[in-house]
């Protein structure tokens, strides 16, 4: 009989406790308890702590959320790199978090120095709390047929452009960008917060379309809800265009900082502003060109 | 109360790099970037591009244990695979694992080792894809349910269901609790945690991204009784097994529950 792969197994080959989880799901409980609100953490993002309610068993975990390389491409000397790197100073876990980044359960006293071996791996943190998170893309023409923009290209373009916006939460609220290079939008670009997809017209050739206010959550009494077309079509043929992208990413985390209300999401933003007042905001005249 | 170790010395602040995923990739993929013009399904979790001047590219997907979490034994092991069989790896945004450029000849020994290993090649084409979880109990303090083992569950009961062939791909993801970051409304069959007399979820079908997205509609809610969750296997597999038996080639699931929905209420008008 087939059996379907199950954490069991990796949590038992790692120095996670065990026997924790498995009270808890027999308990239908989880664990862990509410952060502690007085701890101020060494990093202003990239790292959060979870307090377990069973300190005897385990403590107090932080974790470290990694900026992953584009497109999900890992070598064999980097996936070696991070196994040795989680046993010797993390939980012996890694984490490929549903938001497209890693996540290193460590403890206080590791979590500083682990962040100095990923950074001497040309890693980095960041992509926690209300700044603009990870910068996912799809495979890209590496290895896909279908591709109309290089995704990850474009993504690992936007993330050094926007790297502070990630690592410096001082956004209205998270904003999950994400590039997906055509229309089958493997990493569901159109869910998320601030978001391109790869177009093709008939006479203007390959470029994006840029989608915003998509989410899951439903908190602060927004709703999930899927991401609308903020600007249909800006071309690119090559990197040479990025720039150009990265500006209309720039003019609306800009007008979203300037306009937004007490923490509010992209997708809520839209709704109480309308496209209209927001690309005229922006400075986005109909020619499609920014003034 | 929990402590942080005393600061010393310099202030921290964050580095500030950003990986290139250039640098991640096999000479190989870097020759032959953009130069794809076609791929097919050749078996099971195998996926086979063809570039312009002949050269393939085959791709073997896997399915990892629902949540994401792997040790650092599975990532070793998963790393020698490439080294042994393939050129690199690529995590998927579903949380699956690509072992991309086997080499075909060696692929019986690469899917016996995957089978000793208790991973489990698949989720491409029109069969489950790997099923997506949030970390829940494993690490997160807002989880209702443990979405992992719900995850679980489901994928050894929808095996078998699977092993066929589907009408379409079927995409499943399971979120701990309302802030879904499993992706519940995001999938063909979704399951959101939540609490209604007890630890339950909630079943939304249909949820799509792409040019013309829509998350996933809500439908029942499912009680979650730990460790096998009968209330949600037994659902879940009913509307599969309908789905399999009723949509046609191609039909999403989701498609096909509103379709028979719709022929349902035209046959309740007089």
């Amino acid at each position: 009989m087939l059996r379907y792969p199950d954490r069991l197994g990796e949590i038992s080959r790692s120095s996670y406790p065990t026997a924790l989880y498995c009270e808890a799901v027999t308990g239908s409980r989880s664990p862990f308890g509410p952060e502690d609100p007085e701890v101020i953490l060494p990093l202003p993002a990239g790292m959060g702590q979870r307090l377990a309610q069973r300190s005897d068993q385990w403590p107090w975990s932080v974790y470290l959320r990694v900026l992953p390389p584009a497109g999900g491409w890992m070598s064999a000397g980097l996936l070696e790199a991070l196994a040795d790197l989680v046993e010797r100073r993390g939980a012996g876990l890694l984490h490929l978090a549903c938001g497209g980044t890693w996540e290193i359960y460590t403890t206080p006293e590791e979590a500083l120095a682990l962040v100095g071996e990923l950074n001497a791996l040309g890693l980095d943190v960041g992509s926690t709390g209300d700044d603009l998170r990870c910068v996912v893309a799809c495979a890209g023409p590496a290895r896909c047929d279908e591709a109309l923009v290089d995704a990850p290209a474009l993504a690992t373009y936007l993330a050094r452009r926007f790297l502070d916006e990630q690592q410096y939460p001082a956004l209205p609220r998270k904003c999950k960008p994400a590039v997906a290079g055509c229309g089958h939008d493997c990493v569901r670009a159109a869910h998320r917060d601030l978001a391109l997809i790869g177009v093709k017209r008939p006479r203007e050739g390959r470029g994006v379309t840029l989608v915003v206010g998509g989410k899951y959550g439903a908190r602060s009494g927004g709703c999930p809800r899927p991401a609308r077309v903020l600007v249909p079509f800006v071309p690119v043929a090559g990197e040479e265009d990025y720039r150009v992208v990265g500006d209309l990413w720039e003019r609306f985390l800009d007008v979203w900082s300037r306009l937004a209300g007490n923490r509010e999401r992209v997708g809520d933003f839209l709704d109480r502003l309308g496209r209209d007042r927001i690309l005229r905001e922006m400075g986005w005249d109909d020619r499609g060109d920014l003034a | 109360m929990a402590t942080w170790p005393e600061p010393g010395g310099e202030p921290v602040l964050p580095a500030g790099l950003v990986a290139d995923f250039r640098e991640q990739l096999p000479s190989f993929l870097r020759e032959h970037y953009g130069k794809w013009v076609g791929h097919d399904h050749p078996g099971p979790g195998l996926v086979r591009h063809l570039a312009a001047d002949g050269a393939e590219c085959w791709t073997l997907r896997l399915h990892l244990p629902p949540g994401g979490v792997l040790s650092s034994s599975t990532l070793r092991l998963l790393a020698r695979w490439i080294r042994e069989y393939a050129l690199v790896g690529r995590r998927t945004s579903r949380q699956g694992f690509e072992l991309v450029g086997v080499d075909p000849a060696r692929l019986p020994a690469l899917m016996e080792e995957v089978h000793l290993a208790g991973l489990l090649p698949g989720g491409t084409g029109p069969t489950l894809h790997q099923v997506k979880a949030c970390v829940g109990f494993l690490h997160c303090q807002n989880a209702l349910v443990d979405s992992p083992g719900i995850a679980r569950v489901l994928g050894e009961v929808l095996l078998p269901l699977a092993r066929d062939g589907l009408p379409a791909p079927l995409r499943i993801s399971v979120a701990g609790c309302p802030n879904d970051c499993g992706g519940a409304h995001g999938a063909d069959l979704g399951l959101m945690g939540t609490y209604r007399r007890g630890p339950s979820v909630r079943l939304y079908t249909g949820g799509r991204a792409g040019l013309h997205p829509r998350l996933g509609w809500a439908r029942e809610y499912l009680p979650a009784e730990p460790p096998d969750y009968p209330g949600v296997v037994e659902h879940v597999v009913d509307l599969v097994e309908a789905w399999r038996a009723g949509a046609a080639c191609g039909e999403r699931l989701g498609d096909w529950l509103d379709r028979a929905e719709e022929r349902e209420e035209a046959r309740e008008k007089p």
